[in-house]
């Protein structure tokens, strides 16, 4: 019952899963077919007969994956989680799907994963940074499956720069930041990643991701024409309409009129008062229209001082950008692109 | 007919005129009222009169001419019409907002001879004038009368003029209408004699920039 099971279980392998690869070996593809038919011993005789024959890596990792499929499915874990070593050895990118393996298969994988050394799921992501900026790199992320001195190091030519050295067991994340030991930024071309691991008993093992760096110039910061949220404001505006023209009119006309009453002299009698009366006329009507009439804008004084500090805002926040921007054309911007990836 | 006939002059602009024009040309009409020596000689009249002002900067410099001719005002037998003709000459520096210090000089001159006193007089004041509204001023003037002359003998401690100014017109400054009114009193002394002269005009007109 628990070999029927486990059969099952392994049947939601698909078996498009298999007949993606391109298999070549001829007994190789018997014991696919065995798998498929859930013949574990045939797949367990034509896996090893296949492994005695001449195959490529590809295919005898997926030899040696069969084979710990089939002495799982038929209880054998030491040998399922020996053949699946030596598939993590072959491949040591190759992973299980937990949705559709059984969990004791995944951990015999697991236990398999944990008894070798190797470098796995190196990845580098698509980057652009400010070279030996603060805090910017490229990320570089791989596991280790089992406790090592993880040496990491970018390599182009016979540039070799050690981005970090450390004692790793599982998966470790770094960030590079594409300068030289002088601090200057890398120059452009291919590099490579690499990232060796060395084990007890000096045993070894490493990943590698080649990389495409192209070095730029840094985009420079705009300068402010405006600050985002503050406009300048009407630097005249209009007074609401009053009596004050009118009242001005009457005012001076009046201090002429009672001038020139004050000041007459008395022993040339008094004057009619004519010519004076039309002046004021002429000043009254004036006031009197003036009042009517929409009147003059006039400076705000209060709008003029808030341009004037914005605009001095502005000037400060402009100078600043400026030293921003020399600064900004001394650097460079690096963009990182893996283009190929390997294990070796 | 006793009007006093028309006559292109100069005459010094209002203070208030647009400071905004460099040259200003103006003509008026104008209304007198002259009194002399006692309330008994006593004259109006209406005339007529010009000007030209120019500014540059702080700096003005005005001049006019006035034309009026007066009559006997009640019509008393033995007092003859004449016709006063006067020049004003203004230079002024602003020296605040709106106030502008003047020098001038004022000569009036009488026809026939004799009819009036003619005189010429230095001239030191202020003018003051303040925006109302768009393109709209009124201004005061006072001025002390200096070192008077007068064709018959004589002199005057007290002599002085009071004006009042107006200006109106678009905010552009290319024309304005103009009201400028003046007292003039001078306290003219020949002797131990009190002589007095009085003088009150008013010129309404248009003037025009450039």
């Amino acid at each position: 019952m628990r070999r029927t099971g486990l059969s099952l279980l392994l049947a939601l392998v698909p078996a498009a899963l298999w007949s993606q690869e391109i298999v070549q070996n001829a007994t190789l593809r018997q014991a696919i077919q065995a798998y498929e038919a859930l013949d574990f011993p045939q797949v367990i005789v034509q896996g090893r007969a296949a492994l005695r024959q001449r195959l490529t890596a590809p295919e005898r990792a997926r030899a040696e994956e069969l084979l710990g499929f089939a002495f799982s499915a038929t209880s054998q874990p030491d040998s399922a989680i020996s053949a699946f070593k030596e598939a993590i050895l072959l491949d040591p990118d190759r992973q299980l799907d937990p949705r559709r393996v059984s969990p004791r298969i995944t951990g015999y994988f697991n236990a398999a994963l944990g008894q070798v050394l190797v470098v796995r799921q190196l990845k580098v992501d698509t980057a652009r940074f400010i070279s030996g900026a603060a805090g910017s790199g490229v990320p570089i992320r791989f596991t280790v499956t089992s406790p090592a001195r993880v040496r990491t190091r970018a390599i182009s030519g016979n540039t070799v720069l050690l981005i970090d050295s450390s004692i790793v067991a599982g998966t470790l994340t770094l960030k590079w930041n594409g300068t030289l030991a002088s601090g200057d930024p890398v120059p452009g071309g291919k590099w490579t990643i690499v990232v060796d691991a060395f084990g007890a008993g000096q045993y070894t093992t490493s990943g590698s991701q080649e990389l495409q760096v192209t070095a730029g110039a840094v985009d420079t910061v705009p300068h402010l024409t405006a600050l985002p949220g503050y406009t300048e404001l009407p630097e005249t505006e209009i007074p609401p309409q009053s009596g004050r023209p009118l009242g001005i009119a009457l005012l001076y006309s009046g201090f002429a009129g009672a001038g020139a009453l004050a000041l007459n002299n008395g022993d040339l009698g008094t004057s009619t008062g004519r010519e004076i009366g039309v002046a004021a006329g002429a000043a009254l009507i004036t006031g009197f229209v003036m009042m009517l009439k929409k009147p003059a804008p006039r400076p705000a004084l209060g709008n003029i001082q808030y341009n004037r500090l914005l605009r001095e805002q502005i000037t400060r926040r402009n100078t600043d950008i400026v030293q921003q921007n020399a600064q900004l054309r001394r650097q460079v911007q690096l963009t990182v692109v893996p283009v190929a990836r390997g294990t070796r | 007919m006793n009007r006093v006939m028309v006559l292109t002059s100069l005459l010094a602009a209002t203070g208030v005129s647009a400071r905004a024009q460099t040259v200003l040309f103006g003509v008026q009409g104008a209304l007198g009222d002259y009194r002399e020596v006692s309330s008994n000689l006593r004259f109006r009249g209406s005339g007529v009169g010009g000007s030209l002002a120019l500014h540059f900067g702080r700096f003005s410099a005005e001049g006019g001419l006035t034309r009026v001719s007066y009559d006997p005002r009640d019509g008393n037998a033995g007092l003859a019409s004449f016709k006063s003709t006067q020049i004003d000459a203004r230079l002024g520096v602003d020296v605040a907002s709106g106030l502008t210090a003047e020098v001038g000089l004022l000569r009036r001159t009488v026809d026939p001879e004799l009819s009036a006193q003619e005189m010429a007089a230095a001239r030191i004041g202020v003018r003051y004038s303040k925006l109302i509204g768009p393109g709209a001023t009124v201004g005061l003037r006072g001025n002390y009368l200096a070192g008077a002359k007068f064709t018959g003998e004589g002199s005057a401690g007290l002599a002085f003029e009071l004006g009042l100014l107006v200006s109106v017109g678009p905010q552009n400054g290319r024309y304005r209408f103009t009201a400028d009114y003046d007292f003039q009193r001078i306290d003219r002394k020949v002797g131990s004699a009190k002589t007095p002269i009085e003088q009150s005009v008013v010129r309404l007109g248009v003037a025009v920039g450039f």
